[in-house]
């Protein structure tokens, strides 16, 4: 069983870094072995371990993991190989089969899978809802319920295979219902906070959008956190936008 | 600091029948100080409230459901905190989790005067949203619970009651329970019961929107009243003895009973029956030491305490001197309500096949098989009641969740088999042996507080 004892007893996945592998190189054994420190370091207990290059093989045959690189007979996993596989562990854990695996690391952005790795602040409890989430994306209709207007909750309108009548209407829903979450959005990502002005980092996306945000919150920005500012993004853009074309 | 909980041995006569097999009733408490003239400050409260808003709601079930929701944020302070969800088919966290200070109950009085009745029903994503908003701070030393209020089932969404329950569990291991309010004869009380049981919370129910209040008063005494919680029982039988826990507790990953959280003046109590062959129960040799219990709480504050362990040993008697030893009225009243939770269960699946004859007989031999026991005669004849009515729905539920409480529930010490509602009148509202479960312990005025 994983450890998910809170507290100072626990491995501190904050001051967990991956960064000694970010220029990793290796056989199916080099990242059987890292994948088998990674965990010891992060305390994270796995029945599998320690893992074998069979086990890494057979993930890259299954497509868990993406294909090596080969350079004459020899094969050569790099630091994304260690990501996917530590991340396909984790699901493993949660109890996926791996077909789902695959087809979940197929599609995940890199971050996300760098989430599941390394949880960074959060509770147990905020790692099990993560959990049930993750497994609800991906099992069928049945993720229609998670469809829905709370704060990390609401998926954006998909892409692709709808009818043009449904779609109109359901994308003047949709920006009605961002509208209308705007106040719980903000407070969710901290609205009411006063910023550190002195200690801001400014991205500039294009020359005419900039992003600003303190530095302190942006070195602990997870994921979700990330993800949930998106949408309130979204939302306030939506918001003035409809204002300005009155 | 609190006095610490002991674990005492009571088994339901104090021998064994020399030279028999014998099968023998062994009632394991675990028994909390009682409440101090002025209670300490309780542990800070970290709630999330969902309510069923879905179209059948409308009108007055909602209105009693979002003053329930009020009445709860009103009993918290600056320590707690509170956040509220909605549900129907969609999901909206209509006040985020924060501390509970007068700003932010005023906020969600706002939010909740503004829940209006909509669509269908995604109970488990708006439970997860609860769960998500309890989530961020359920931090060791915080009391940290999803309070579910439905009225209907599981139709949008993830509607598998087993799944549901699941996650429920789930995420109870991670530090947030689930309480269950039913409300009304549509709920799915299977599942209501079991993501309560497997949430390590309570399940409550109300007949109609003048009971609601009442479970929820209750919730919020136990909570306030906590002592100690994540207590966990093993029971380590001698070599030949087999032991089985009657209470049908979930266990956790060691194998140990889990028992409901512990409030002053509660027990949380299992039942164990014992089987001892013969060849231990022969003659001459010395008292037989049959088991050793072990059980082990957190304290409020997060620390892990064990309990000193308790040993049962037990001489062997001739029949004569066997029969004529007392029963001891807390075990054999304890095996009686476990016997009338099965039953009634029986009764249950009966009803809901038509079978009245089958609930009948059911009830009858709750009846009988409860000999004294007037808690239990009480249940049976409001059982009746619904089935003379041919209410299979309604019988379902009381029957359900009557079981469940008969099952895990606080005990006061010494309870024996009277039972009558003066004697339960006095005691902690989480305490009370209810006639009805879906019914107000006390006729509440409507509208009204009292």
């Amino acid at each position: 069983m994983q450890d998910c004892l809170p507290g100072p007893g626990r491995g501190d996945p904050l001051s967990f870094k991956l960064d000694a592998w970010i220029r990793f190189e290796g056989d199916a054994e080099a990242l059987a072995d890292a994948a088998t420190r990674i965990l010891d370091l992060m305390q994270v207990k796995d029945e599998a371990a320690p893992f074998t290059a069979r086990l890494v093989r057979d993930y890259a045959q299954r497509g868990i993991v993406a294909r090596p690189s080969r350079f004459g007979k020899e094969t050569r996993y790099g630091f994304q190989h260690i990501v996917e596989f530590i991340a396909a562990r984790a699901l493993v854990r949660d109890g996926w089969p791996l077909a789902k695996i695959a087809e979940y690391i197929a599609k995940a952005q890199p971050d996300e899978l760098l989430g599941l790795i390394a949880p960074s602040a959060e509770t147990p409890a905020q790692q099990a809802v993560r959990a049930i989430r993750r497994r609800s994306d991906v099992s069928g209709p049945d993720a229609a319920g998670l469809a829905s207007s709370g704060p990390g909750v609401t998926p954006g309108p998909r892409s692709g295979g709808a009818d043009p009548h449904t779609a109109a209407r359901s994308a003047q829903a949709w920006l009605a219902g961002r509208k209308a979450e705007l106040p719980a959005l903000l407070s969710a990502i901290g609205g009411s906070a006063t910023p550190d002005i002195a200690q801001t980092v400014e991205i500039t996306l294009a020359p005419d959008i900039r992003l600003v945000i303190s530095a302190h919150r942006l070195s602990r920005l997870t994921a979700a956190d990330a993800e949930a500012i998106g949408r309130a993004v979204i939302a306030s853009l939506v918001g003035a936008g409809q204002k300005g074309s009155r | 600091m609190t006095p610490p909980i002991r674990l005492s041995l009571a088994p339901r006569r104090s021998a064994l029948l020399q030279g028999h097999d014998c099968e023998l009733d062994v009632l394991v408490r675990l028994v909390a100080p009682d409440a101090p003239a002025e209670l300490p400050v309780r542990a800070p409260l970290n709630l999330a409230i969902v309510l069923d808003r879905s179209g059948s709601m409308g009108g007055r079930p909602l209105a009693e459901a979002k003053r329930c929701a009020a009445f709860m944020a009103a009993g918290l302070s600056e320590r707690d905190r509170v956040a509220v969800v909605t549900f129907d088919d969609t999901v909206r966290v209509i006040c985020p989790s924060g501390p509970a200070g007068a700003d932010h109950r005023a906020s969600v009085n706002a939010a909740l005067k503004a829940v209006e009745a909509g669509g269908s029903t995604a109970l488990h994503a708006g439970w997860l949203a609860g769960g998500e908003q309890a989530a961020a701070h359920a931090r060791p030393g915080t009391v940290s619970r999803v309070l579910l209020l439905t009225d209907g089932q599981a139709n949008a969404g993830l509607t598998d009651p087993a799944a549901i329950a699941a996650d429920a569990a789930r995420l109870a291991e991670a530090g947030v329970s689930t309480s269950t309010y039913g409300l009304g004869s549509r709920f799915d009380e299977d599942l209501l019961a079991g993501m309560a049981r497997r949430g390590l919370g309570q399940a409550y129910y109300g007949e109609s929107a003048d009971d609601l209040m009442d479970p929820f008063r209750e919730e919020f005494d136990l909570l306030s009243a906590l002592v100690a919680r994540s207590v966990r029982l093993r029971i380590d039988c001698a070599p030949g003895v087999r032991g089985e826990v009657l209470n049908l507790y979930m266990t956790d990953a060691e194998g140990r009973s889990v028992l409901p959280d512990l409030a002053y003046g509660g027990v949380a109590w299992a039942l164990v029956r014992l089987r001892v062959p013969a060849s231990l129960a022969e003659a001459g040799r010395p008292d037989l030491h049959v088991l050793t219990a072990h059980a082990s709480y957190e304290t409020l504050a997060g620390e892990r305490r064990l309990c000193e362990p308790a040993h049962l040993r037990l001489e062997r008697m001739p029949a004569q001197a066997f029969e004529s030893l007392a029963e001891d009225q807390e075990v054999r009243a304890r095996a009686q309500e476990l016997r009338a939770a099965t039953l009634q269960e029986q009764a249950r699946t009966a009803a809901y096949q038509g079978d009245w004859a089958g609930v009948t007989a059911a009830l009858e031999a709750a009846r009988a098989e409860a000999g004294d026991n007037q808690w239990v005669a009480e249940t049976v004849r409001a059982l009746e009641t619904f089935a003379a009515a041919g209410d299979a729905a309604r019988f379902g539920k009381e029957a359900r969740l009557k079981a469940a409480r008969m099952r895990s529930r606080l005990s006061q010490a010494g309870e024996g088999a009277d039972w009558s509602a003066a004697l339960e009148h006095d005691k902690a509202s989480y305490l009370r042996r209810k006639r009805q479960q879906g019914k107000a312990f006390f006729n509440p005025e409507p509208g009204g507080d009292a």
